[in-house]
């Protein structure tokens, strides 16, 4: 009775085992696991490209499934290859955006720049004119 | 039945061999609306310069979305939908580096135009 209790448990772990051994005979879908995993700890890529990286992990569990199901290498290969380049479209939108944040804000630095230079030389203009000899006497060098 | 009995085992064979092409690719249908997400992510990449700012990927979409019509011309419409299907993430990944390309650089020269003006602020002030 004993041994009708375990069962499952061997079976869920001989499963398991199965699963892990077949997956990891695959090269390409290791390949793309590893891309998976690496976009998935990086936490860049969780706040900025969430829908790419869910996309990825439909497409790595597509792979997975096709191995389980001992579908043909050639189905695997090509499953795993989609799952690989969707965590690498979600790389790249992490990085896309990430850029588009610093276009953003050297484009507001650039922007405030250019202002206080302008007021800067309003200012200079306005006293100019307030004191008109001053600035004659200084370029003429009596000062 | 006689009649049935008389037939050779090629023609058998051959009769077999058509049902099961048939119904194979009958159970195979041409991968239309894929070929045309396919095309229209080509289409997107180019409008993003994946040609100039992420060359290998769009080469590499171009190149499949080529054998993906050849495949479709040769009715292999399971290898063709692979193809397409690969053409769709590939010029999807071309389009996105593109665009942070553009960007970077885009990024690069107002940064480099932030100096220059820090340098006229510093030079004003004095």
């Amino acid at each position: 009775m004993q041994n009708h209790r375990c069962l499952p448990m061997i079976l869920l772990a001989a499963t398991m085992l199965s699963a892990c051994s077949s997956m990891s005979q695959n090269p390409a879908l290791t390949e793309a696991h590893n891309r998976y995993y690496n976009a998935r700890t990086n936490p860049k890529i969780i706040d900025m490209a969430e829908p790419e990286l869910i996309a990825a992990d439909e497409s790595i569990d597509d792979a997975d499934h096709a191995v389980n199901e001992r579908q043909s290498n050639d189905v695997v290969n090509h499953l795993a290859y989609i799952a690989k380049q969707k965590a690498a479209i979600a790389e790249a939108t992490a990085l896309w955006k990430a850029t588009e944040l610093t276009v953003v804000d050297a484009a507001i630095k650039n922007y405030l720049a250019r202002r206080l230079i302008k007021l800067s030389r309003a200012a200079c203009l306005r006293k100019r004119n307030l004191y008109p000899l001053d600035i004659k006497m200084n370029k003429t060098g009596y000062f | 039945m006689r009649k049935l009995c008389r037939l050779s085992t090629y023609q058998v064979m051959a009769g077999v061999a058509a049902v099961v092409l048939i119904s194979g690719c009958a159970s195979v249908p041409a991968p239309i609306e894929q070929m045309d997400i396919a095309k229209a992510a080509l289409s997107n990449a180019n409008r993003a310069s994946g040609d100039e700012f992420a060359p290998q990927q769009f080469e590499l979409a171009k190149t499949k979305m080529e054998a993906a019509k050849r495949a479709m011309q040769e009715k292999n419409y399971r290898y063709a939908r692979q193809l397409a299907e690969q053409v769709q993430v590939d010029a999807e990944l071309a389009a996105i580096m593109a665009r942070s390309a553009k960007a970077q650089r885009t990024a690069g020269a107002l940064q480099e135009n932030n100096r220059e003006l820090q340098q006229e602020i510093e030079h004003d002030a004095q």
